[in-house]
């Protein structure tokens, strides 16, 4: 049960090495090329901030199994921590920011824990708390709450260079070569964050800041080299809003969604683009909405939902763009969350049990494609 | 479960063992009295309130006299009331930690606790930390369930579902008109309390007291991290306590009847907050201050022969400052500053026309304030009156007590809306009844409609807020019986037996609703609460010099979520409520050592409202065990006591992740001249 996914990626990989080899060589004596595919799925849970009990369920999205608790099981019981954020998988291995814990774990696919990254900024003893992950070329990057991100080396597996942000920096992702990071504030609250930063992702020399709406949080890029920002608003008069960022020029425009409120985004095939969009009746009752976002139109598509599936309580949006499959998950703070995993043709595929409180993120992990360290 | 039913049958055990050590002619019962008889008294005590009897009561009473508190061996507020039926208390660890009492699941802010008749407040969040309550001049702890016997008091002591009321010591002076107490105890942790209390005399009519105390501690205690194969070793951080308390207190008589008091009390304090154990994190950088000071004044007289009057005028200043430093807030730190204020009068008259029936009138008004420096604050002002008419039919086989309490909320704010107006009714009945002349067996039953207006936290706190709150209900049934009576020759041994079950439902209680964004304060629980309380206590005396004091008590609580049948915790626990929970306490009184031990169990309990494994918390039994000598070196007297408190080094948490400590020592001595 354990070594569920490296299982699960041999025998993908053998069948489609089997299939492959069934041409005349295509690839002139190279060695045939293993297209990208996603292996498995990881969905990371939240937990309740002091309880100490994030952690993360395999999903196969190919034949609906789960296994829960695969942190505890692959270290010998030990605890994921308190509060677990984010994770990325990336050149076969995973990454895992545990927020409140301060550290962020390095683990293999099947989720054994290889090093622990604790990092502390210059001039402080205590250990910075890691928000979101994004990769580019060879390189993960990632946020600390404190107003720094990171940059952290895949050989040595340390931080290897550390720069000053702004304040409480949330999601952090490359467009036009550049790297950008959502300053939210959010500790400041009522006067949030209004900007982003702009980074060289070689140097990690901050270049300027780009001014947006109160409380950017979200980040997505599409495939022109346009960001996209949602900002949350500060939960008052001012709402919450999707913005376009023109990473030649930095010009910010705020997109007008008729009736949308957006909360999530996700990043999907081709010129997709997935929303939430949740709002509060005057009971104080969530009201929540899916649609996919045209980015070549710059105009929402349509609903995401076809098959009047109702999802309520989203906690959480993510996207495995191989496979086409929207994860939307959903929590009731109280019981374990709820994934409803939605196909390419806006049918539920599946609903579970994610294992654990607030499941924050469905992690696609792939083999193949191009050689990755 | 198993572990704390073999915590529960460890405690029957070592109560066989003890039985068995008692004379065999026991349990005559005694046909003529049925009062209660209290032969063990070492020293004359005058008390500003007649002891309550837990049996004769018609609503559960319980009393820790001077006597009991001494024998239990106990030196803080918090260790006595937990060895009571009935009580939960949440405690987040430590010395500063902060100490709540919730009374049969209905929570905190349910129970009022009162010093020397008059409340101890807090409208910002309803509750009262115990902590800070230290019982060295303390006479008398009573606590009270549902509505007490004792009707001629304020109207605010009518208000609440439970009462702790704590009583302190009135001076007793012989020849020389001066009494000086000193204290020193030292405690593990690098724990130094001394203290000072100074008694004088003024005149016939007069007497005067004033006592300081300072507490300090490093609170650095060991204490076990469960994480998977390794267990991690860790003292506590951040969980220093530095305190200071004083008190001035003038008593007097003045005319044929009349009483007066006047108490002046200040506390200044700074506390470390060690916060919920972290895994893999062990920064700790929270604090906070506390400045509280009160000045409450009573006068009680006669008004004629069938008329008295109760009246009491108090104001409260209550500031406190909670600092946070992480890099996280953007300034690198984050400082809230709270203040409030209590303004407080209350009259209360008792007429007694006739043999055994009493009827009381009382009115209670107070107006509260609260400035606090976090954004958004309305600066809301509460003025807040109170009425009860209260009415006691008492024969020596039949008790009736009746009251009716009207309560009547005003509220203003400098920002945004107050909350509406709030007018609210609530009677309660109890009645106590003896069937049989031949025993002293009485039955009891009594109702309460109770209710709790919502803090000014439920109310404004920014964006939690929620100003179309309604109070919650707190409805309360209990049916009990209780009997008590002496037994050998001389009467030497008594024993006294309550065994109550009750009913209580909780309506339109106020929690956090999550959402994505905001959490809102709403009405929106329900619970329903089953239970049962058992207490026994029995005194035996050996001769002239000896005694030996058995003290038990167990409860049983089934307190469910009933909030909403499609939920996933729809009659599940609610969180921190053991079903099991219990006390025993031994005690030997002899010319040499006098000897006790306690025995504290709770049972298994949820840290939140999913009934899963993993929010399991264990449940556990700590064992105390305490040891004090009296000298006396001509006009001085000595006391020397030792404690050892969870001996058996239990390592357990009441509040999840917040572990309490295990094995620890006090030594006091007091000298007193």
């Amino acid at each position: 049960m354990k070594r569920t996914l490296l299982r699960l990626a041999i025998i993908a990989g053998a069948v489609l090495i089997m299939s492959s080899s069934s041409c005349l060589d295509p690839n002139n004596g190279k060695e045939p090329e293993i297209p990208l595919t996603t292996i498995g799925t990881y969905i990371l849970n939240n937990g309740n901030f002091g309880s100490n009990d994030a952690n993360f369920t395999a999903y196969n999205p190919y034949t609906k199994e789960l296994n829960y608790n695969i942190f505890e099981r692959s270290n010998e019981g030990r605890k994921l921590g308190d509060t677990a954020q984010d994770m990325i998988a990336f050149g076969s291995k995973i990454y895992i920011a545990v927020y409140n814990s301060g550290v962020i774990f390095v683990t293999d696919l099947d989720g054994k824990v290889i090093k622990e990254i604790k990092t502390k900024a210059k001039g402080s003893a205590a250990n910075l708390s890691p928000r979101f992950f994004t990769t580019w070329e060879d390189c993960v990057y990632v946020t600390f709450y404190e107003g720094y991100a990171g940059k952290i080396d895949t050989t040595s597996l340390t931080v290897s260079a550390l720069a000053k942000v702004g304040d409480n920096p949330e999601q952090i992702k490359i467009a036009g070569e550049k790297l950008y990071v959502a300053n939210s504030g959010g500790m400041n609250y009522p006067n949030y964050g209004k900007t982003l930063s702009v980074l060289n992702p070689v140097t990690m020399d901050v270049m300027s800041e780009v001014k947006v709406s109160d409380n950017p949080v979200y980040l997505e890029s599409d495939s022109r080299g346009n960001l996209y920002v949602i900002s949350m608003g500060n939960y008052n008069d001012v709402p919450s809003c999707l913005q376009i960022v023109n990473t030649n020029n930095d010009s910010v425009q705020k997109l007008e969604l008729e009736g949308i409120t957006p909360t999530f985004i996700a990043k999907g095939p081709g010129n997709a683009l997935y929303l939430v969009s949740s709002s509060y009746d005057a009971n104080w009752n969530l009201i929540a909405d899916y649609y996919i976002f045209d980015t070549n139109k710059k105009e929402i598509y349509g609903k995401l939902i076809k098959d009047g599936t109702r999802v309520e309580n989203p906690y959480s949006l993510s996207a495995d763009t191989l496979l086409t499959l929207i994860y939307i998950g959903t929590s009731d703070y109280v019981t374990n969350g709820q994934m409803y995993v939605i196909d390419a043709f806006g049918q539920m595929y599946h609903a579970f049990d994610t294992g654990g409180l607030n499941p924050i993120t469905a992690c696609p992990v792939t083999a193949g494609g191009q050689k990755d360290k | 479960m198993q572990y704390s039913f073999r915590a529960f049958f460890k405690a029957v055990a070592l109560f066989t063992v003890a039985l068995s050590l008692l004379p065999a002619t026991l349990f005559a019962q005694n046909k003529k009295r049925d009062t209660v008889i209290v032969r063990h008294l070492e020293e004359s005590r005058i008390t500003s309130v007649a002891k309550p009897s837990p049996t004769l009561q018609s609503a559960p009473v319980q009393v820790l006299d001077r006597t009991a508190i001494e024998h239990l061996g106990v030196q803080e507020l918090h260790e006595a009331v937990k060895n009571l039926a009935g009580v939960n208390i949440r405690d987040y660890g430590g010395i500063g930690g902060i100490k709540t009492v919730s009374i049969r699941s209905l929570g905190a802010q349910h129970t009022a606790v009162s010093y020397d008749g008059i409340a101890v407040s807090d409208i910002q969040s309803g509750q009262v930390d115990i902590g800070r309550f230290s019982l060295d001049n303390v006479e008398m702890i009573t606590l009270s369930i549902g509505q007490s016997d004792e009707i001629f008091k304020s109207a605010r002591m009518f208000a609440s579902a439970g009462t702790l009321n704590i009583t302190s010591s009135v001076p007793v002076f012989e020849e020389c008109g001066t009494n000086v107490t000193a204290r020193m105890k030292v405690g593990s942790f690098g724990t130094y309390n001394p203290s000072l209390l100074l008694e004088q005399r003024l005149g016939s009519r007069w007497s005067i007291g004033a006592n300081a105390d300072w507490v300090t501690s490093k609170g650095d205690y060991p204490f076990i991290i469960d994480n998977g194969r390794e267990l991690e070793h860790l003292l506590r951080k951040n969980s220093d306590v530095n305190t200071l308390r004083a008190e001035i207190n003038l008593w007097g008589s003045i005319g044929a009847s009349g009483k007066f008091s006047l108490k002046a009390s200040g506390l200044s304090g700074e506390r470390g907050l060690p916060g919920s154990v972290v895994l893999y994190n062990q920064d700790a950088f929270e604090r906070l201050w506390d400045k509280n000071g009160f000045i409450q004044a009573s006068y009680n007289t006669a008004l004629g022969e069938k008329w008295d009057l109760k009246s009491v005028l108090k104001y409260n200043y209550a500031w406190s400052k909670y600092y946070d430093e992480s890099q996280r807030y953007p300034l690198g730190f984050v400082e809230d500053l709270y203040t409030q204020q209590e303004y407080y009068g209350s009259i209360a008259t008792r007429f007694k026309p006739a043999e055994g029936v009493e009827l009381t009138f009382a009115q209670d008004l107070f107006y509260n304030t609260l400035d606090a420096s976090i954004p958004e604050c309305p600066f809301p002002e509460r003025i807040n009156s109170l009425t009860t008419l209260a009415g006691k039919y008492q024969r020596t086989s039949i008790t009736i007590v009746a009251s009716l309490t009207n309560t009547y909320i005003t509220e203003k704010v400098q920002k945004g809306d107050p909350a509406p107006d709030r007018n609210n009714l609530s009677p309660a009945l109890s009645i106590s009844w003896k069937p049989f002349k031949a025993t002293n067996l009485r039955i009891r039953a009594s109702y309460k409609m109770g209710y709790r207006a919502p803090t000014f936290n439920d109310l404004y706190y920014l964006r939690v807020g929620n100003t179309n709150l309604r109070p919650e209900r707190a409805d309360q049934y209990n049916l009990g019986l209780t009997w008590s009576g002496t037994f050998g020759k001389e009467e030497s041994g008594w024993l006294s037996a309550t065994l109550d079950g009750y009913y209580n439902s909780v309506e339109d209680k106020i929690v956090a609703r999550p959402t994505l964004f905001i959490w809102k304060m709403m009405n929106i629980g329900k619970v329903q609460i089953a239970g049962a309380d058992l207490s026994v206590t029995s005194r035996v005396r050996f001769g002239s010099d000896h005694s030996i004091t058995l003290s038990t008590n167990a409860s049983y609580q089934y307190a469910v979520d009933i909030s909403d049948p499609e939920s996933k915790t729809w009659r599940h626990q609610i969180p921190y409520t053991p079903r099991i929970s219990g006390a025993a306490n031994l005690a030997w009184n002899n010319p040499w050592v006098n000897l006790s031990y306690i025995i504290s169990f709770v049972g298994e309990k949820y840290s939140l409202p999913l009934n899963v494994e993993r929010n399991l918390i264990k449940g556990y039994a700590e064992h105390t065990i305490s040891a004090y000598r009296d000298f006396n070196l001509r006009r001085v007297s000595f006391r020397l006591q030792g404690e050892i408190i969870n001996f058996t080094n239990k390592m357990y948490d009441i509040i999840q992740y917040y572990p309490m400590p295990g094995r620890n020592f006090r030594l006091t001595l007091k000298i007193k001249i």
